[in-house]
């Protein structure tokens, strides 16, 4: 199963102080996607938090497998379909910097990456992030290029499967809540 | 203006109700003109029956502009396929005897029924961003954000959905979303002359009223002391 059940979420992510130099306020990384530009998911991992991980341990995973192949081809259909609307509607010509989009809802807010080569990353965190789109370009250059894209290993188009960068990712996704 | 757009999706997800802000139409500041000779640089196709730039960026012209005109003559408002004479912009483009050509790129404007299929398209996204949270209990999106605009949404408990496009910077929008619903139910809901069978909101005084909160918000930046 590709998804850790190690516990992500910091206890205080309100308490720190906010912008002070280069600290950025904690944000809860809620779930990762990466999808290719054919739409099939490279990578996924989620760190659900305590009450989810009760409720998943309550309930049966006996179809755990389909389920997570219907979010991740719902999740993959979901972002063609908002970067059209985003493109089509945008009332000033066109967007500049059409790479990352945001959306936030009532429970988590949604960011995502789109790198020239077709590849996107996906990002869920808490609803009071602000812009990822530096971290997300982080994630791309300093962590799937190294680990995976300039692994010999890693066919591309394959499912990530390089525990290197499971964990260096992780372990980035870490400091981010930290501080 | 401080708004750019707003639109009212009912619960089926049918548009009933768009106003587009026409001082801030796209201008023409945002079309430029090239002149091509053969082979044609920019690769251009028929995407969703327009002509769009799909490879060859160069000069300012981008993937995703249209031809808006072909040596002077316009394209046909309706098919945007078609030049105003009646030739067709794909065979005049591939015909070497019409070069040096020159071509205008822009953006099109969004006709009536792309909208409505966008809004169609807005009321199952934001059904699928709902069911999609990581997170139990999520509501569908509420805020849209890029860097050219931002679209906020707010769903009634009826299921109707209230959509505003503003600027990135403007503030106080969930007193618009709120103040739009508002005027919805007195103007639309009360007025014996709805149906709610997806039928478009054509009433005067449900117009003056967004009007004014239009101009209220203009002058004072918020909706706290609008007159009922």
């Amino acid at each position: 199963p590709m998804s850790h059940q190690s516990n992500l979420v910091s206890s205080g992510p309100m308490s720190a102080p906010t912008g002070t130099g280069s600290q950025l306020a904690p944000v809860t990384v809620h779930n990762v996607y990466i999808f290719d530009k054919n739409g099939t998911c490279l990578y996924f991992c989620e760190w659900p938090s305590q009450q989810q991980q009760q409720q998943q341990q309550q309930q049966q995973q006996q179809k755990e497998a389909s389920e997570h192949e219907d979010r991740t081809r719902l999740m993959y259909g979901l972002i063609y379909s908002i970067r059209t609307l985003a493109a089509k509607l945008c009332p000033v010509g066109e967007i500049k910097d059409a790479t990352y989009l945001a959306y936030v809802t009532s429970q988590y807010k949604f960011h995502l990456l789109d790198v020239p080569t077709g590849l996107k990353i996906v990002l869920n965190t808490d609803k009071s992030a602000g812009s990822m789109r530096h971290q997300l370009e982080t994630i791309y250059s300093k962590i799937y290029v190294p680990y995976v894209v300039l692994n010999p290993e890693c066919n591309l188009g394959d499912p990530v499967s390089s525990r290197l960068f499971a964990d260096s990712l992780t372990e980035y996704l870490l400091t981010l809540q930290a501080k | 203006m401080p708004v750019y757009n707003i639109m009212i999706i009912n619960n089926a997800g049918a548009l009933v109700y768009t106003y587009t802000d026409q001082s801030r139409l796209l201008s023409s500041a945002n079309e430029l003109e090239k002149t091509y000779s053969y082979p044609l640089e920019p690769v251009i196709e028929v995407q969703d029956s327009r002509c769009c730039v799909v490879f060859g960026e160069a000069d300012g012209v981008r993937i995703g502009h249209c031809v808006l005109a072909v040596n002077g003559t316009n394209v046909q408002a309706g098919r945007p396929t078609l030049l105003e004479n009646g030739q067709e912009v794909m065979s005049v483009l591939a015909n070497p005897a019409s070069y040096p050509v020159s071509i205008k790129f822009g953006k099109l404007k969004l006709t009536a029924n792309e909208r409505i299929n966008l809004a169609g398209m807005f009321h199952s996204i934001y059904a699928i961003t709902a069911k999609l949270s990581p997170v139990a209990g999520s509501s569908g999106l509420q805020l849209l954000e890029t860097d050219a605009y931002r679209l906020h949404c707010l769903q009634t408990v009826t299921g109707v959905k209230i959509l505003v496009i503003t600027d990135p910077k403007q503030a106080n929008v969930n007193q618009v979303l709120k103040r739009i619903y508002e005027i919805y139910a007195d103007y639309a809901l009360k007025n014996p002359f709805f149906t709610m069978q997806g039928m478009n909101i054509n009433f005067t005084l449900f117009e003056e009223a967004v009007q004014s909160m239009l101009r209220h918000l203009d002058k004072f930046g918020n909706l706290t002391n609008l007159a009922p």
